[in-house]
């Protein structure tokens, strides 16, 4: 028998089956974990942050809407946490009005990365992600590490999917030069 | 402790305190009920929108500043000049409220802000305008002068007078110009040159609703532009 998908454990649990939501947990746990990792990169308190997003994602749960998908759905509480952690530290704040948000950009359409270049990129990001400002660092993280497509990360973090183009490019050619600087690239 | 024990217990954390009832999903209630209450808020937001869209057309159509630019570059100043911008300035903090709560949809947030911005505002300005021709504002616009708080909003921008713009009403004919009687009851004479610009033609006949943009000195106005007021 098939796994049930993220999308049918969700209306289980809206439909007062709190078990259920154990399952999404640890399905979810290491990628959000992952993911916060990589971007507040810190080691510590990770792991009170993840429960506090699964803590919001349950009391939130009977705003999701089962016709969407769910990874986009805790992949945004999570953001929105993590940003909030790093506005209460001080670390790099987050603008308030991005141009990048408001104006239109041409962008080359997403097109799937050969094997060799994503595992190249994947090695590259992990070498120069603590230098990459949160707003190239976020959507670089989620396209090479998450593997969300442009749409996803639209929906995650709320900012056209031009705009998401546009931050992979800019923050791919920062990592490049960050990694010339430190003689890491062949 | 290994890392599926580590798992195992921030989830086993979790579904423990939501056991315990230290956790609690909010009911679909509650969220139908704030979605409510953001779109009823949209609503009002939109409302006041029109709402200040329309006494600004209201404004320009009555003092005549909106013919001005046809009048030049003199009436181009003169219309930027006197523009209403306290109203605009709200209007402007409406929009923004406006597209905070259109943001959150996927329809606007997946496209560049831009859009949506240029969209609403072209909305709202249409939608004004045709509401501000059914003649509602200037109804409006009279009955609430006498409001108790409010009424002094009104009543500034329903007595509004832009600069160097004359309302009136053509009361003789003579060469090279008129002589009006202006919404005060003054008796103004208006010479033409050959800067005047007449968009709706030159030939006045006495009884003629017009506006003459002009520099008034004493009681004589040089005419930059007259323009026939429509009924």
């Amino acid at each position: 028998m098939a796994e049930p998908t993220d999308e049918e454990i969700a209306v289980r649990v809206q439909r007062g089956d709190d078990q259920a939501f154990g399952d999404l947990m640890r399905r979810y746990e290491r990628k959000i974990t992952r993911f916060g990792r990589k971007f507040l990169s810190v080691d510590e308190d990770i792991e009170d942050m993840v429960q506090e997003i699964f803590v919001k994602a349950f009391t939130n749960i009977q705003s999701f809407d089962p016709r969407q998908r769910f990874s986009p759905w805790i992949y945004r509480i999570a953001h929105n946490h993590f940003v909030d952690a790093l506005k209460e530290k001080g670390r790099e704040p987050i603008s308030f009005f991005d141009l990048d948000v408001f104006l239109p950009h041409i962008v080359a359409r997403e097109t799937p990365d050969g094997h060799v270049d994503r595992e190249e990129l994947k090695r590259m990001l992990d070498l120069s992600l603590n230098e990459l400002g949160p707003k190239y660092r976020e959507p670089l993280i989620l396209h090479y590490f998450e593997d969300f497509g442009y749409k996803e990360i639209s929906d995650i973090l709320r900012i056209p999917v031009s705009t998401v183009g546009v931050r992979l490019q800019r923050g791919r050619t920062m990592m490049r030069r960050i990694l010339e600087k430190a003689g890491q690239t062949k | 402790m290994s890392i599926e024990e580590k798992e195992k217990s921030t989830a086993d954390k979790v579904l423990a305190s939501i056991a315990e009832g230290r956790v609690k999903r909010l009911s679909g209630r509650y969220f139908k009920l704030r979605t409510a209450l953001k779109a009823a808020g949209a609503v009002v937001a939109a409302l006041v929108l029109l709402h200040l869209v329309g006494v600004i057309h209201s404004t320009l159509y009555r003092n005549g500043l909106i013919y001005a630019p046809q009048f030049g570059l003199h009436g181009w100043l003169a219309f930027f000049g006197g523009l209403p911008f306290v109203i605009i300035a709200l209007s402007t903090i409406f929009i923004v409220i406006l597209l905070m709560y259109l943001k959150r949809h996927r329809l606007v947030y997946r496209r560049p802000l831009l859009y949506s911005t240029v969209v609403l505002v072209l909305v709202t300005l249409v939608v004004g305008h045709m509401i501000s021709r059914t003649g509602f504002h200037a109804r409006l616009l009279h009955h609430a002068a006498g409001a108790p708080v409010l009424g002094r909003f009104y009543r500034h921008y329903l007595e509004h007078r832009a600069n160097n713009m004359h309302r009136g009403v053509v009361t003789e004919k003579n060469d090279g110009g008129f002589v009006m009687k202006n919404d005060g009851g003054e008796i103004l004479t208006v010479s033409f040159g050959s800067e005047t610009h007449f968009p709706d033609g030159d030939k006045f006949e006495t009884g003629d609703e017009i506006f003459v943009f002009g520099k008034r000195d004493g009681d004589t106005v040089r005419a930059f532009g007259v323009h026939k007021i429509d009924n």
